[in-house]
């Protein structure tokens, strides 16, 4: 039906639209890290090159600005996952009656603005340190502890909200059965519960690691006097930048591809070993087929092989022939730059030297003069050089104007007053007031 | 039983969908409300963003009490403005909460 295929094509076009708007400048800041011009530009692509790659390793700020992010990653994983599980266990232990205020407070933290909580953060440990009397090399002034304390506050409710849907599918009466059949508390918790959650724990702490990773304003005020990688990007930003940025993000994206296609490999081999589980247990195969080993798996060696030829070819197309490419892009800026200044030059003689010629009125012929050439004006016209005595062409008449007398020899008739020594006082007086 | 499209979405699914729709909403106010990194980098002078004078007044204008207080400002304003819009659009706390 009509209706359906407009309606087909307006999903299409919006999911376009939106990927484009998505992915659009992550694409361009990619496709820009490989050109050699020294500002980020896509067009005019100049040299196809990975010497950005190379200038991003030596910059010390910048690879200690990235050490610093995944250690306070790493930290905010380990404080902001077990209280996250906390928070969502208590949701459910909670008072109903009290369940949505438990909820509004827990998930404030995310609500609030970065800045409130890396200013509060900041201000309360300034204050605890004082009350202990503490000295600024201490923990309470350590900018790698306040920026993961600061950041576990809220990432630890994002890592409640993924517990909470987790746990919404849980059957409770599993747990019940635990605790009938003689486990205590503990053991129930870590026999039953744990092992259930255990996907919603991976994906908690791979998002509290990202969110931690690229949060900027709760950590450009925790972070003190040292420096994470996005304070050290943001100061980057406003002092000048090179496609050194662009290669970092080149870099993230490869990352995340090469982890998304190895993740997924590894969940079709988990599902596929599932499937054989499910036919065995029917009855329809005896046994179950040996899965090949991760390192065997056929797709798993097509991946590294095409990841491996990709990054091969990208480094070989990258560093062979840079510099003649450079060299040659150099000399045809030159060459067009040389280009234009003749351009202009003779444009500029075409409009004040030439009297035979008159583009322009002769009022604007004084304007062109620089300085110290008075006199000179008509020196290049060619029709100095014949012998002027006609007085009706408007040649003559341009002549006539300059101060000068007509001469015997050709040629001479404009430096007829230049060497005359009683000039030399109007000259240099005329000279001086210009 | 014979409403249209169109009636069907404004009458039933958006009512339903009321508390997501709040609960969106309120996050994405909430969260460019207090942005930061974007207004610093893509900003010119001429745009100045409450959150970069908060971050002004701790920086180079060195007065922590005066951003303190500027940040205080900014939450709670913020905050207000979130219960206005849900009162106006009678969404409960609750409904939210699940």
């Amino acid at each position: 039906m009509i209706a359906d295929r407009v309606r087909k094509f307006f999903v299409i076009g919006f999911v376009i639209v939106f990927f484009s708007y998505l992915f659009g400048p992550l694409l361009l800041m990619s496709v820009s890290a490989f050109n050699s011009s020294a500002f980020p530009r896509v067009s005019p692509f100049e040299c196809f090159t990975v010497e950005w790659f190379a200038v991003l390793a030596q910059d010390a700020t910048l690879m200690e600005g990235l050490r610093n992010s995944l250690f306070i990653g790493f930290g905010v994983v380990l404080i902001a996952v077990p209280m996250g599980l906390a928070g969502a266990l208590m949701l459910t232990q909670v008072n109903p009656r009290v369940r949505p205020w438990y909820y509004t407070i827990v998930i404030s933290p995310i609500l609030i603005p970065g800045v409130v909580l890396g200013i509060s953060t900041l201000v309360f440990w300034d204050r605890l340190g004082t009350m202990f009397g503490a000295s600024y090399d201490s923990i309470f002034y350590d900018g790698i502890f306040l920026t993961i304390v600061g950041q576990s506050t809220f990432i630890a409710a994002y890592a409640m909200l993924v517990f909470i849907s987790r746990l919404q599918r849980f059957d409770t009466a599993q747990e019940e059965a635990a605790l009938d059949l003689g486990a205590t508390n503990v053991q129930a918790f870590r026999k039953v519960l744990l092992p259930f959650l255990k996907p919603a724990i991976g994906s908690a702490a791979v998002l509290a690691f990202l969110a931690s990773f690229e949060n900027y304003n709760t950590t450009v005020f925790t972070i003190v006097s040292e420096s994470t990688l996005t304070t050290v990007l943001a100061s980057k930003v406003r002092y000048g930048i090179n496609p050194s940025i662009s290669a970092l993000a080149v870099v993230i994206v490869v990352l995340t591809l090469v982890g998304a296609v190895f993740y997924e490999i590894l969940q079709r081999r988990e599902a596929a070993a599932a499937k054989a589980s499910e036919a065995v247990a029917r009855g329809e195969t005896a046994t179950r087929a040996q899965q090949a080993a991760l390192y065997a798996d056929p797709a798993v060696i097509i991946a590294l092989l095409v990841f491996i030829a990709g990054f091969g070819t990208v480094y070989f197309a990258g560093t062979l022939g840079v510099d003649e490419c450079k060299v040659a892009v150099k000399e045809e800026k030159q060459r067009l730059a040389r280009e234009r200044t003749k351009m202009r030059q003779s444009l500029e003689m075409f409009k004040g030297a030439a009297p035979g010629v008159q583009t322009a009125p002769a009022t604007t012929a004084p304007k062109v003069r620089a300085k110290g050439t008075e006199g000179y004006e008509n020196v290049f016209a060619p029709s100095n050089l014949e012998e002027t005595v006609d007085s009706d062409s408007p040649a003559q008449q341009k002549q006539q104007e300059q101060p000068e007398e007509k001469v015997e020899s050709p040629g001479k008739s404009q430096f007829q007053n230049i060497f005359d020594p009683a000039n030399l006082q109007q000259q240099s007086g005329s000279g001086g007031t210009n | 039983m014979g409403a249209s499209w169109l009636r069907i979405h404004w009458r039933v699914v958006i009512p339903f969908a009321k508390p997501g729709i709040t609960s969106g909403c309120t996050m994405v106010f909430m969260l460019t409300a207090g942005a930061l990194a974007a207004p610093q980098i893509l900003g010119g002078p001429s745009s100045l963003w409450f959150t970069q004078i908060i971050y002004q007044w701790f920086n180079t204008g060195g007065n922590w009490p005066r951003g303190s207080a500027y940040a205080i400002i900014l939450l709670v304003s913020t905050i207000l403005i979130v219960l206005l819009v849900m009162k106006i659009f009678k969404v409960k706390l609750g409904e939210i909460a699940k």
